[in-house]
């Protein structure tokens, strides 16, 4: 009851003027991100950053939201209509949107899309309501230790889950904290890895590094390729009706998609983009004609939809719920809530109602907002596309240059996104991803000061640190996850001999 | 090649960062100090990326495709673009050192000519000064030239 109280309190808040022109204006800026390949909503998040500094905080966290699931449902458009992925959690769409567009029925694959996230985004809401709540009063009692244990649980899922491989992203979570650890140690007042530059004793800022390996690097890496747009159909308006054949086929998945979505989103990792296949997989293996696959069955947009909105709202509960990002993109709202000095975690829900509540309702009415915006200006939204990009990268690095600056008034800030985003863009052409870099490095400092405190109350004593029970059980499911595969292996060879 | 020259950089980094791990007070476990947990992560820099070198070199070169460097000139003049930046911004002020920059990207990208890139970049700096600076009175490097534009408004 307090929660519908809570809700409805939230919902006064969303729609408060201001607040509702941050969602409209984060939901289209999300979509158009969405529909440009190359420039992710990760990267129109890390270049938009510091522009938050100049809202509240919920305005902040609200517009991030609509960025996200703007996104999501953007990537849709153009995987249908162009077989082009705008985004990677819009990869497997591709596949039977882009045939049913084929087939006269791009526009019921659109609706379908649509009306699936929209679907998805509010079952994903609901149960990160209930989640954050649960976890929210269980992490009340979590101390250092627990935290040091959710942290390398979380360092070690992000590993196995990365794309890419395994030694690379581990690499890349030490430079992440390698680069955190530079400045001032706080307990201590030591200097640490400063060379004797004054600046860098306040440490490195999240912001620049993200704006670089995010935003500028993938300014390059469009300048690099030269990829050529396609062009789209026009969809009439009356091709959006889905018939009553398809309604059928397409509730299911998008519930069950929904499902799977917010399961994965709670895992570190890119939760959209594997929601998609999994839901894909699950959807082929339970359909009665999966040779329709791939030739434009309706499951196979419904479920994958579905899933990656709902990834997006289970994304938010570690966050939320432990302050703890397991996804690039909350590693981005994380930043953009510091950026407000203020830490998420087990707290927040009591001592930011305002902020939390006021976020969760806006997630709604963002969804609703887009629905009412995405399907009667897709054309609109397709043509976009046209932009022509020695227009659209200029533009987008003179935003990054004067969000960057206009936050510190600092020129090695500057200097610093330039070699981050060069840094960004060489590691990615040798297959270094910078995703668990930049959530190491928003995790490092829970990490180090827990770890610190955890031994200081221990009296120096590491076993009583890890042998605790929620240590010990996360410790084990985190070995469990990096030897399972290599057992799995061992015994399959045994058993074949 | 690439591989070869990253497994080299990330080692070569490594170390020196084990290094002035090593040289900071590391503490004991019952009272960690600030070096403490730059080691680990030193120590597991280096194990990582001596795998990652040694991985590299046992496994044969991979053929790089040909129009690559062509590509790769466009990045790397727009790499200096924004690593001027900072220097520019310090001596020129905003619009000027922006406008020069964007300029640069422009004629880098060959979009449509010179006259038209330099409208374009002037067009677009000039906008973002208003929206930025004058609107929502985000803080940037001001001189002479944003001054007329300030007295302008009055």
């Amino acid at each position: 009851m307090e929660m519908w109280q809570s809700l409805t309190h939230g919902f006064s808040i969303a729609l408060e003027p201001m607040n509702m022109l941050y969602a409209l204006v984060g939901c289209i800026v999300g979509t158009i991100t969405g529909i440009l390949p190359g420039i992710g909503p990760l990267g129109a998040m890390a270049i938009l950053l510091s522009f938050t500094l100049y809202m509240n905080a919920a305005g902040a966290m609200i517009f991030f939201a609509g960025i996200y699931y703007g996104a999501m449902y953007g990537g849709s458009t153009t995987s249908i209509l162009l077989n082009i992925p705008g985004e990677s959690a819009s990869v497997i769409t591709c596949i039977d949107g882009y045939q049913m567009a084929r087939k006269g029925r791009g526009g019921a694959a659109l609706s379908v899309s649509a009306v699936g996230s929209f679907v998805a985004g509010t079952i994903s809401i609901l149960g990160l309501m209930l989640a954050t709540s649960f976890l929210g009063s269980a992490a009340l009692r979590f101390g250092p230790p627990e935290f040091v244990a959710i942290g390398v649980c979380g360092l070690v899922l992000l590993v196995k889950l990365s794309q890419g491989s395994m030694l690379k992203s581990t690499i890349m979570i030490f430079l992440g904290m390698a680069i955190y650890s530079v400045g001032i140690d706080y307990l201590t007042g030591t200097l640490r890895f400063t060379l004797g530059i004054e600046r860098l004793s306040q440490g490195i800022d999240f912001l620049p590094v993200a704006m670089g390996l995010f935003g500028i690097s993938e300014v390059f890496e469009t300048a690099y390729a030269s990829a050529q747009m396609g062009k789209a159909r026009k969809v009439k308006f009356r091709e959006m009706l889905p018939t009553r054949k398809e309604w059928r086929r397409s509730v299911p998945p998008m519930f069950r998609g929904s499902f799977i979505g917010f399961l994965i989103g709670l895992i570190p990792g890119p939760a959209p983009m594997i929601s998609t296949f999994v839901s894909y997989i699950a959807e082929k293996k339970i359909s009665k004609h999966p040779e329709e696959f791939g030739q434009g069955a309706i499951e196979g947009v419904a479920g994958p939809e579905s899933a990656n909105n709902a990834a997006v709202g289970g994304a938010y509960v570690p966050l939320l719920a432990l302050g703890i990002p397991f996804t690039p993109a909350m590693a981005m709202v994380l930043g953009a809530l510091m950026l407000h000095n203020i830490t998420p975690g087990p707290n927040l829900i009591l001592e930011k109602p305002d902020l939390f509540w006021g976020v969760i309702a806006s997630m709604y009415i963002a969804n609703f907002m887009l629905l009412l915006l995405n399907l009667p200006m897709v054309n609109i939204f397709v043509n976009i596309l046209r932009t022509p990009k020695q227009i659209l990268l200029p533009v987008i690095v003179m935003l990054s240059l004067v969000g960057v600056y206009s936050v510190n008034s600092s020129l090695i800030d500057l200097l610093i996104m330039g070699l981050c985003g060069i840094i960004g863009f060489m590691f990615k052409r040798v297959g270094f991803q910078p995703a668990p870099l930049i959530i190491a490095m928003v995790i490092s400092p829970m990490l180090e000061n827990s770890l610190r405190q955890a031994l200081l109350i221990s009296g120096g004593d590491l076993g009583a640190v890890i042998w605790r029970p929620i240590c010990g059980a996360l410790y084990l499911i985190a070995l469990g996850i990096l030897v399972a595969p290599w057992l799995v292996k061992r015994v399959s060879i045994l058993a074949n001999n | 090649m690439k591989q070869k020259l990253t497994a080299v950089g990330l080692f070569c980094f490594s170390c020196l960062y084990a290094a002035g791990g090593w040289g900071l007070k590391l503490g004991t476990f019952k009272k960690p100090g600030p070096g403490m947990f730059p080691l680990l992560i030193g120590i597991g820099l280096l194990v990582c990326t001596g795998i990652y070198l040694w991985q590299t070199f046992r496994k044969p070169e991979e053929p790089e495709p040909s129009q690559e460097s062509v590509h790769a000139g466009t990045v790397i003049q727009l790499s200096a673009a924004i690593l001027v930046y900072p220097v520019l911004l310090h001596y020129l002020n905003f619009i000027l050192a922006t406008f020069a920059v964007v300029y640069f990207m422009l004629l880098t990208l060959k979009y449509k000519g010179p006259v038209w890139d330099f409208v374009i970049a002037l067009g677009s700096v000039v906008f973002s000064f208003v929206v930025f600076a004058m609107i929502l009175g985000v803080s940037l490097s001001f001189g002479p030239v944003e001054e007329i534009f300030f007295r302008l408004r009055g």
